[in-house]
């Protein structure tokens, strides 16, 4: 009979009271500093570029690991808690697990609509967005379009400047270092794009404007400017319109950017294992091409990739998707993207 | 033009100081002028050959990149769709900048924001094949405990659950989950919670699953197993769900904790069973639960949580010779470990680890007795106010290994009756210990589908002696509609 009066409703309350007491007594952290949760990599090196010493960015996600197939975990819920600005990739690719992480760390400031959750990929340029609506028999298919838009460095500034605009909303005070941290974003991103002289004798603004008319090898034809490109764009040129196979449809960007073309994907629809049947008929797809390149992130099993590798002239290399390691400096996308950079064109070279 | 008409001015003007000058001079001069004009006006035109796009600025360029990859000019090469498919979808909406302020944590494009103002709706197909000796009836007769079948011998549509999901305003969410079987249609779970309550507090009430342990608040088709644990369902005889209201508590800790009280109504199979009427009225709410949920700080990839609970409430029974009105008691401890092998795919290589322990005490009273089925109830029997103490426990533990791509392997051990004993008027019985080893295998082909291979041997402390049985599962799971998020 005395476990009654144990568990009846008062003593709960009372449990319940006693803990609060408990918890109201642990400090809680820096307030001054504003504090990033990213879901990638990638994000948190951008962020943390642009947030400089007023804040951390920190992502949920290793970079070796995929971001779509994440599961929600105490740990993450700990660390939305404690956010100031929670920012997705966006497009579907946290589907799984963003939801009950947020609703799940009662932080009301980072729920999607407020100002503290930003989702980067609202002006990137998207590709492969579906004409048609989408079912789950397509694969993974996302409504949005191809979210691994990070591999495309114009997106990269262009989440710079989302990321940036942001900042200087939730924390105005800081707005003039912001905007700095973002000038000196672009500008090495620029620099890294196209070498540092030709960001010096036509500024980067108008460098990209260039590009994305498809008029940048003709203006630097005309003007004599050719031996200047350096940068990604320098490396790349030699490799334009060569063809390559990947394994998931995680390449798109960085080749629609750079002029590469990839041929097909070791998937037969994506987020779907390779069968026998579709592996076959990449073998006859590679031999018939004279494709020297099968690229695939290092999360996916490399069995598939080494078959077609067997019968065909092509060699495997795996290739970094998002910064590596789960603590991404501020120069951790550059970086990123000159191994990404670095990658193709070896494996184009072979 | 302007400069044309500069140049144009100044021939004039020149025209006019040179008036007084020798004609012949003036006209060579004009002669000039003129070649100059014309080969100003030949640069300027060069000048626009030659970077016709380059006058834009960036944003121009990236609005009009943005315009370039609308659906109006598709990409046949990049997705493989047949002619049914495309025949039976409606054209998209252009995917374009748009305001942060109306996301949704589904939408990404105007196109999935534009949807998500209907709720979301799924729907989970979960049907088995069963086989196995006594299947049907062994868990009714298990001593110290009794709940009804789980599933009949041969084929099972467990349920088609309709699960729908929305963001009712800035302020509350709502989910309800009906459940579809050959008999009927239950509310599983209508639930609203709110989304604005400061300090890590959280309000739900509507009818919901109540979050004590692990499996409880699980629905079916997210277990490891075909079957509900033994100890789970034999004291719950299912998951305790009910009406009522649950409050739960973040606490500001620099380590996960959750606090949670739940009041119900009361009125739940197995351990807060209402009768009303033939027994004594009570008013609700006559039930109230608590848990407590704690993970410690670990290395990357791997989360561990240990959890306590509690319940108690008002429980009624009807046996064939008396009718007894009480309390139940439990008390619960729970705990998981899941490892995510980093760098993998498909779940391969990762591992989990759960476990939950139960103890039930039941304390009633005889309100009213018969000596022979015959008979009318009496509150006057010479039984009356005797008492009824029921002591019962269980626990099961259970692990699953991703062994390949996409691949697991699960086992479970079952065991209840510990603590078995009942004291009755007439003095103590004492029931013995039931338990069951299960194997699985399952294999997902997408986040959408599972099928699964279970088999299990039992030994049982019934009514009729000790029984032992072993049963087999075949199970698909199905879900159509938006691929939901997972709780840990």
């Amino acid at each position: 009979m005395r476990l009654k009066k144990l568990f009846n409703i008062y003593g709960l309350t009372a449990a319940f009271g006693l803990f609060a007491i408990l918890a109201l007594t642990t400090a809680s952290a820096d307030a001054s500093d504003l504090n990033i949760v990213t879901t990638t990599t990638d994000l948190a090196s951008i962020a943390q570029y642009i947030v400089g010493d007023k804040g951390q960015a920190t992502p949920i996600c290793a970079g070796e690991d995929d971001p779509h197939f994440l599961e929600a975990a105490p740990s993450y819920v700990m660390r939305a808690r404690r956010a100031d600005l929670w920012i997705r990739v966006g497009m579907s690719l946290e589907i799984g697990w963003e939801r009950p992480v947020i609703d799940g760390s009662r932080n009301r400031n980072i729920r999607p609509g407020q100002p503290g959750h930003l989702d980067a990929s609202q002006n990137i340029l998207r590709i492969e967005v579906p004409t048609e609506r989408v079912t789950p028999a397509m694969g993974d298919v996302h409504p949005e379009g191809n979210p691994h838009y990070q591999t495309d460095p114009l997106n990269g500034r262009i989440v710079a400047e989302t990321i940036a605009e942001r900042l200087k909303r939730i924390a105005p005070e800081h707005s003039q270092t912001f905007q700095e941290n973002l000038e000196r974003f672009k500008n090495e991103l620029d620099e890294r794009t196209f070498g540092a002289e030709l960001v010096d004798e036509l500024g980067g603004d108008r460098l990209w404007a260039l590009v994305l008319n498809d008029n940048l090898d003709s203006y630097l034809a005309q003007n004599q400017l050719e031996d200047q490109l350096g940068g990604w764009k320098a490396k790349m040129r030699p490799h334009r319109g060569q063809k390559l196979v990947t394994y998931h449809k995680n390449w798109g960007y960085f080749a629609k950017r750079f002029g590469l073309e990839i041929v097909t994907e070791l998937e037969p629809k994506p987020g779907i294992p390779p069968s026998p049947t579709h592996l076959s008929s990449v073998v006859n797809t590679v031999n018939d091409q004279n494709i020297k390149a099968i690229i695939m992130a290092p999360f996916y099993s490399r069995r598939a990739a080494d078959f077609v590798a067997e019968r065909t002239e092509a060699s495997v290399y795996v290739c970094p998707l998002s910064v590596p390691g789960t603590e991404p400096g501020p120069n951790g996308y550059f970086e990123l993207i000159d191994t990404i950079a670095q990658t193709f064109s070896t494996a184009l070279e072979g | 033009m302007l400069r044309k008409t500069f140049y144009l001015s100044f021939i004039i003007l020149v025209g006019f100081t040179c008036s007084n000058a020798n004609a012949d001079d003036i006209r060579h001069e004009i002669e000039q002028l003129k070649a100059r004009i014309t080969e100003l006006e030949k640069k300027l035109a060069e000048d626009k050959d030659a970077e016709p796009e380059a006058e834009l600025s960036l944003d121009e360029a990236l609005d009009q990149a943005r315009q370039e990859q609308q659906p109006d000019e598709p990409e046949p090469d990049e997705f493989d769709y047949t002619l049914e498919e495309t025949l039976a979808q409606a054209q998209p909406e252009q995917p374009e900048p748009f305001s942060p302020g109306q996301l949704d944590f589904a939408a990404g494009s105007q196109q999935a924001m534009w949807q998500s103002m209907n709720p979301e709706i799924s729907v989970v197909f979960d049907g088995n094949f069963s086989a196995g000796d006594k299947l049907e009836d062994i868990f009714e007769n298990i001593r110290g405990f009794g709940a009804g079948p789980e599933f009949e011998k041969g084929f099972n549509l467990r349920d088609v659950e309709l699960h729908v999901a929305a963001d009712v305003d800035p302020y509350f969410t709502a989910f309800a989950t009906f459940e579809f079987n050959e008999e009927e249609a239950l509310v599983e779970e209508a639930v609203i919670r709110d989304t604005f309550l400061p300090w890590g507090l959280q309000l739900q009430a509507g009818r919901f699953l109540s979050n004590i342990g692990r499996i409880n608040v699980q629905h079916a088709h997210d277990w490891d197993f075909v079957d509900r644990p033994l100890v789970n369902r034999l004291m719950f005889d299912g998951s305790l769900d009910d009406i009522g209201a649950q409050l739960s508590w973040l606490l500001p800790t620099e380590q996960y904790a959750m606090a949670g009280i739940e009041v119900f109504q009361g009125d739940n199979d197995g351990t807060f069973n209402y009768i009303g009427d033939r027994i004594a009225d009570h008013s609700g709410p006559r039930a109230v639960t608590g848990w407590f949920k704690y993970s410690p700080d670990t290395p990357a990839n791997h989360e561990t949580q240990f959890g306590t609970f509690a319940g108690y409430g008002r429980h009624q029974e009807e046996y064939d010779l008396r009718l007894v009105d009480g309390y139940s008691t439990f008390l619960g401890f729970d705990a998981v470990y899941k490892y995510r092998r980093p760098g993998q795919h498909y779940g391969h290589g990762n591992v989990t680890f759960e476990g939950e322990y139960i103890y039930r005490w039941q304390d009633l009273d005889y309100v009213s007795a018969r000596d022979t089925t015959g008979d009318d109830f009496s509150q006057t029997h010479p039984l009356v106010g005797q008492t009824q103490e029921n002591r019962q426990d269980g626990y099961y533990l259970q692990g699953a290994y991703g062994f390949a791509p996409r691949w697991r392997a699960g086992l479970r051990w079952d065991h209840v009756g510990l603590t078995n004993h009942t004291n009755l008027h007439d003095g103590r019985d004492d029931f013995g210990e039931s338990y069951r080893a299960a194997a699985m295998v399952d294999f997902t082909p997408t986040e959408f589908s599972r099928f699964r291979v279970q088999g299990g041997r039992g030994s049982y402390d019934t009514y009729g002696g000790r029984e032992k049985a072993w049963d087999l599962f075949f199970q698909l799971i199905v879900s159509i509609g938006p691929h939901g998020a997972h709780e840990f």
